[in-house]
């Protein structure tokens, strides 16, 4: 891996990309390590050959498979380009990997979102008059009936007399501090102490490629810390259907090929948590209440839940409803005293994460005139609108990877060196990279950017089509002119770096990408045309769009609105609501009305189904140019 | 010869009026039906085909060629069989069974007929015994499967083997397509083609016609 050098002993037979993941460097991929995409590709080199010397590839290297024949050029092969998930290791070898698996991208969570604090956990210091007593628990019964006094029809956990503690002695009169967690209107915990430390809660995101979570301070709604890693359940596939397929006993899964995942990502879970309270010290008791997010599967498969129902049309789950349940009875590793809940679902491509962006943006209770569009983009994107007089519709399109980036030539996720940002003026390309590193790829923001760049200086025609350089206006700048290449049967345009595509340094956008992408915006934009049209509204009636996802920057509307993503529009009226999933949950997190709230958006919202309707097809096909 | 060419870049540019008026033209000038067909409108397609296998033409683009094609072939088509030219062949489309995606078939099925294929299409979530009632009913020797998810492909070998075990279906050429496939996964579920897009599809149905043809 560049700049790190990692000497690693595997049995042999064993891929490159396997034994580079056991180790603990796992190498970026798009398809899970199943020669499905190129993002693994390494250069291979004999043992101690290093840098852009000659490469000469170790002697025992089998040929390359079907599947790197594929993905790779000739050209690439010829230069000792391989895909880490085709290569066996039999000897000793140096790779050269440009892309070494990014951490997970920053989702910001919005903490400004106004809520009135009413908890359903809460944890408390209360004192009472010590009377030196002699006989253990006796304070902690006094406790609890000072409580039912204050708190008429406050229960107590059946499970709390096993852990009761053991009080410290209370001098005569002096006043003795205990700490109560109650939640739900049950009393949970008891501590004979006067807690110094804050109750927390925690906001998490399950993704299909990511997990995000965030740490919040029960007391304040502020933001303690923040933490995200990967799903382990990248290793099964990365789109959502090679997992349920994983967790089909009937399929391939075998027997407990259900537990497996759920194992996977409770410990997941369990690593965001505890990472989460490492960064603030805190104990896993002061962690009370917890909100989950996530798409329909990842629902399922953290509850354990049978997933086989959303491979098939009708795509539906098995359960809809919010769920509330103990962490600890799914193998998290807190106290029975911590409680959570699981968003509900609202269709099988609707997912709690859905409810989350509702509640966030308010669409349940849309005020004004005119309805609000939410577009949560990824690979299947979901679409809500939230229209005045408390209706709320939503429908979920199918646009594919392109928006995270995914099988695009030089895609990447947003990490450090992604270029996000593309700027054409005058004829002058610049560019943006996250963290300001050095271009290493594209990610989901950089691709729209560069898109809209390329056909605002003709490079891209309003059909789609890269022009060639002998096509371009006789204006156009040498600097663009030069960039236009050719390789693999299809057209290029270098955004930065050497003009070839066998150096690891360049970073270029291919004809089949910018096809990505039209087929991605023409399914959203079909999408919302139909939701509109079932609502009975046109696009006048769409005061407000906001876009969420897992962007590493904000879109920008003017180049949203270059590639049509969304019909015409001001652009003081598109704004990103980056992590929105989780800001709603923060809400449900803080306040109980909120949480409720989350049940009715379920009850009231109203699910469009898409799939196979015959005018999905004539929109998706009109949508498909870029506005001229 | 400069119609022809004309023929051509009708298609290429998916104009279906001209197509259809150019081709009325050439037929009141005594042109015969499968010169126009395999000299102007045939080799359009190739155009526009080895184009959008390079990304330089699209879906709309291919949609709209093919529509002007099959407009070009409602003229055509009586005409071929009065003089023997006989068509080449019946083909069953549909998605298969828990998929709903269909349009990646429908540009499939729209490729056939503009190429002389007779489809009968039947749509989305398609299963075996839907599959085996069509090859019945329309007496079709060739028959695509197509698939969008990995779910549903994982449904596909079944299907493949419940059709080859009917008594219609035995002897019937399978081709299948659609994006999670590859060549090696149709190989493993006993098709005997794949077609990783509308254009490639065409080539791959003349060369099952073929092999039904040597048996």
């Amino acid at each position: 891996m560049e700049k790190s050098e990692l000497r690693v002993r595997v049995p042999a037979g064993t891929t490159l990309l396997e034994a580079a993941r056991a180790e603990g460097y796992p190498i970026g991929t798009d398809c899970g390590g199943f020669g499905k995409c190129r993002r693994c590709r390494s250069l291979l080199l004999a043992p101690g050959r290093r840098g852009e010397a000659a490469p000469a590839p170790p002697s025992w290297l089998d040929p390359p498979t079907p599947a790197e024949q594929r993905q790779l050029s000739q050209e690439e092969r010829d230069a000792g380009w391989r895909l880490a998930c085709q290569v066996r290791v039999k000897g000793g070898l140096t790779a050269f990997v440009p892309f070494p698996e990014d951490r997970p991208a920053r989702k910001s969570i919005d903490t400004q979102l106004p809520v009135r604090i009413k908890p359903w956990a809460e944890r408390s210091t209360i004192w009472l008059r010590g009377k030196g007593e002699k006989e253990e628990g006796v304070l902690v019964e006094r406790t609890l009936s000072a409580l039912r006094r204050r708190r008429p029809g406050l229960r107590i956990d059946e499970s709390l007399a096993l852990r009761l503690p053991s009080p410290r002695q209370g001098a005569e009169g002096r006043d003795v501090p205990l700490t109560v967690t109650i939640t739900n209107g049950c009393v949970v915990d008891l501590e004979c102490e006067k807690s110094e430390r804050k109750a927390y809660g925690a906001v998490i995101d399950i993704g299909t490629t990511n997990l995000c979570g965030y740490l919040i301070d029960m007391a304040t709604g502020a933001l303690a810390a923040e933490s995200a890693r990967p799903n382990t359940q990248r290793e099964w596939g990365a789109d959502l259907m090679t997992r349920v397929l994983a967790a089909s006993p009937a399929e391939r899964g075998g027997k407990d090929a259900l537990a497996r995942l759920s194992r996977a990502v409770r410990r997941d879970v369990d690593e965001v948590l505890t990472d989460l309270l490492r960064r603030v010290r805190a104990k896993r008791r002061h962690l009370i209440a917890l909100i989950f997010v996530g798409n329909s599967v990842m629902h399922h498969l953290f509850l354990g839940l049978p997933v086989e129902s959303f491979g098939f049309a009708p795509y539906a789950p098995l359960r809809k409803e919010g769920v509330a349940f103990r962490p600890a009875e799914k193998g998290i590793r807190l106290p029975p005293s911590s409680r959570a809940h699981f968003f509900p679902l609202l269709a099988g491509f609707v997912g709690a994460d859905a409810v989350g962006v509702a509640l966030a943006l308010n669409l349940d209770r849309t005020k004004g005139d005119r309805a609000i569009l939410a577009l949560d983009l990824g690979t299947n994107v979901e679409i809500l609108l939230g229209i005045p007089g408390e209706s709320l519709w939503c429908a979920s399109t199918p646009a594919g990877p392109a928006f995270e980036a995914g099988e695009i030539r030089c895609g990447m996720t947003s990490g450090p060196g992604a270029v996000c940002e593309v700027d054409v003026r005058d004829g002058e390309i610049t560019l943006r990279t996250i963290e300001d590193a050095p271009p290493r790829g594209i990610c989901g923001t950089g691709l729209i950017d560069a898109a809209a760049g390329l056909l605002e200086c003709g490079v891209i025609d309003p059909t789609g089509r890269m022009r060639g350089a002998e096509e371009l206006p006789a204006g156009t700048p040498e600097d663009i002119r030069r960039r236009i290449f050719e390789t693999g049967g299809s057209r290029k345009f270098m955004l930065w770096g050497d003009a070839s595509p066998l150096s690891a340094n360049g970073v270029y956008l291919d004809q089949w990408d910018v096809r990505k992408l039209q087929a991605a915006k023409a399914a959203v934009r079909a999408g919302v045309g139909l939701l509109l049209a079932e609502a009975g509204l046109g696009w006048g009636d769409v005061g407000d769009v906001c876009l969420a996802g897992a962007f590493g920057t904000s879109l920008r509307p003017e180049k949203i609105l270059r590639i049509g993503l969304i019909p015409e529009k001001p652009p003081e009226h598109i704004r990103s609501v980056g992590n929105a999933a989780a800001s709603g949950a923060r809400l449900a997190l803080l306040s109980r009305t909120e949480l409720k709230r989350a049940g009715e958006i379920q009850e009231r919202v109203q699910y469009v189904e898409l799939a196979g309707r015959p005018e999905f097809e004539k929109a998706f096909i009109e949508a498909i140019p870029f506005p001229a | 010869m400069p119609r022809d060419q004309e023929l051509a870049q009708g298609i290429i540019r998916g104009d279906r009026e001209s197509v259809v008026r150019l081709t009325r033209e050439e037929l009141d000038a005594g042109r015969e039906a499968v010169g126009i067909l395999n000299e102007g409108l045939i080799p359009g397609m190739d155009v526009l085909g080895e184009r959008f296998a390079r990304g330089e033409a699209f879906i709309p683009e291919l949609m709209a060629a093919a529509k002007a094609m099959n407009a070009a072939m409602e003229i055509l088509r009586p005409l071929l069989e009065a003089s023997g030219v006989e068509s080449l062949g019946k083909v069953v489309m549909g998605t298969v069974k828990g998929d709903m995606h269909d349009i990646g078939k429908n540009l499939v099925c729209m490729m056939l007929r503009g190429a002389g294929f007779e489809v009968i299409d039947l749509g989305v979530n398609a299963g075996a015994e839907r599959f085996i009632q069509a090859i019945e009913e329309s007496g079709a020797r060739l028959l695509g499967m197509s698939a969008l998810l990995t779910t549903t492909m994982s449904r596909m070998g079944g299907i493949i083997e419940e059709i080859r075990k009917s008594r219609a279906g035995a002897g019937v050429r399978i081709a299948v397509g659609g994006a999670p496939l590859d060549l090696a996964y149709a190989n493993k579920i006993g098709a005997d083609g794949y077609a990783k897009d509308a254009t490639v599809a065409v080539e791959c149905f003349k060369g099952l016609v073929a092999a039904l043809r040597t048996p």
